[in-house]
């Protein structure tokens, strides 16, 4: 008898929490798709205080690094070895970005090595500037530049 | 009977030498002896047949030289004649041996040398040249020893690392110097290299090589030349070289009326313990009396 109840009681826990379950996943199903959806066409106005051309300090065997790269959430989206001008704004093609925190990292290896550097990055959403922020590095220090920026609904925001 | 023992022995001991065999690499002067140094860390053996303070415009090679040329797996000379006569070229020749060339990449600047157009050997004297020589002789070690590869690299990109540092290090303690106090008096021609990357002024005696001082002297009309610059461009101190007699520079002082802001490292790098020892040790010494002496 006393087995019996408690297979009873744990039934109908069983059955509660299934039906909690199912209830919530009806709710966000269709919300989670609805932000995965959601993207904005992003594009990034960059300016050095350099131009870019081969690093005389590089060492010339095996893999060679780029002189200038742009990394998107992890994935190199833009590098040049060359052709970069100093105080010259150059845009990148659009990205299709989800809606959240993205970030922007600049590499560079300035090969003059006399001044201070800086690097300006710019957040385009649908060609309009939403977030801007400029970086400097001090005489022969390499550009290593994090730029963290949110995309919402209404834009993008700079995190920095 | 067989001495099996022996036998068992011998071939261990060769398992053991074979396991260990380095390259050695046999180097022409001071500065790209201690560049390679650093680059074959334990993985190679590196010789040089200049000591240092010993010249090499006037150097003659001896018996020594030879056996160590012969012996070597790598050669590695400077070239742009530094090296008189090109002694490194033909003792690499009379061994049958291939040689690298460290200023191989370097656009040579130009020097007047009795009326006639030369290269200018001194190349070392930036440490953007110097990053040449290190990325030719990385790739000769690499080329002569692959399975070091890794380690050659890795230390190579570090001593590149050091010297783009090091670059902007002499670019910031030469800006203390007035433009118009930035003229450079030492007793030969090496530091043209360095005199135009960071703005300066370079007039020496003696000319592009020491061996003109051997050979006939200075003449009256450069010395002459070098007393009026120092009187026109009103110079504070004039500097001797560590691998030069300084009697020419201290008679050059008294005639102009001006001071010795000390020896530089120039054809030459220091004997251990000193601060001209390293190639890293001698710019930044030589640097600091500049920047002392001239500020
Ligand atoms: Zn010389």
């Amino acid at each position: 008898m006393r087995f019996i109840l408690t297979a009873a009681v744990w039934a109908v826990i069983l059955a509660l929490v299934s039906f909690v379950f199912s209830i919530r996943g009806m709710e966000s199903g269709p919300i989670d798709k609805e932000v995965k959806e959601k993207h904005a066409e992003v594009s990034f106005e960059i300016t050095a205080t350099f131009s870019v051309e081969d690093d005389p300090f590089a060492l010339n065997i095996g893999d060679k690094k780029s002189a200038f790269e742009l990394v998107l959430d992890g994935q190199t989206v833009f590098s040049a070895e060359k052709g970069i001008n100093d105080r010259v704004s150059f845009t990148t093609e659009s990205f299709e970005l989800s809606t959240g925190k993205h970030e922007l990292f600049v590499k560079a290896n300035p090969s003059d090595t006399r001044i201070s550097q800086a690097v300006r990055v710019q957040v385009l959403l649908s060609g309009n500037p939403i977030s801007s922020e400029t970086y400097w590095f001090n005489p022969g220090q390499a550009v290593n530049a994090a730029h963290v920026f949110e995309v919402t609904e209404k834009g993008s925001q700079n995190e920095h | 009977m067989f001495n099996y023992k022996a036998l068992i022995l011998t071939c261990l001991l060769m398992t053991v030498s074979v396991c260990s065999a380095e390259i050695t690499v046999a180097v022409s002067t001071t500065q790209i002896y201690n560049l390679t140094y650093n680059i074959a860390g334990d993985d190679a053996k590196v010789l040089s047949i200049l000591a240092p303070g010993q010249d090499p415009h006037t150097y003659q090679p001896v018996t020594k030289d030879i056996e160590t040329v012969q012996n070597a797996d790598v050669i590695i000379e400077n070239g742009l004649h530094l090296e008189g006569k090109n002694w490194m070229k033909t003792l690499a020749e009379d061994a049958g041996k291939p040689l690298i060339t460290a200023t191989d990449g370097i656009i040579p600047l130009i020097m007047d040398k009795d009326g006639t157009k030369v290269n200018d050997p001194h190349a070392w004297f930036t440490p953007r040249n110097a990053a040449v020589y290190v990325n030719n002789i990385a790739k000769a070690l690499v080329k002569h020893d692959p399975d070091n590869r890794a380690s050659y690299i890795s230390r190579a990109k570090l001593l590149l690392a050091s010297l783009k540092s090091l670059d902007g290090w002499i670019r910031s303690e030469v800006s203390v110097i007035p433009p118009e106090k930035r003229v450079l008096v030492t007793n030969h021609d090496a530091f043209q290299y360095f005199a135009t990357e960071y703005g300066f002024i370079n007039t020496a005696p003696i000319g592009c090589s020491t061996g003109s001082e051997v050979g006939g002297g200075v003449t009256p009309q450069r010395r002459e030349m070098v007393v009026n610059s120092i009187r026109e461009m009103n110079v504070r101190s004039i500097f001797f070289e560590t691998t030069i007699n300084p009697k020419l520079i201290r008679e050059i002082a008294k005639d102009a009326g001006i001071s010795i802001g000390g020896s530089l490292y120039s054809d030459s790098m220091g004997d251990s313990g000193t601060p001209g020892e390293t190639y890293i040790g001698m710019m930044r010494e030589n640097v600091i009396k500049i920047v002392r002496g001239l500020k």
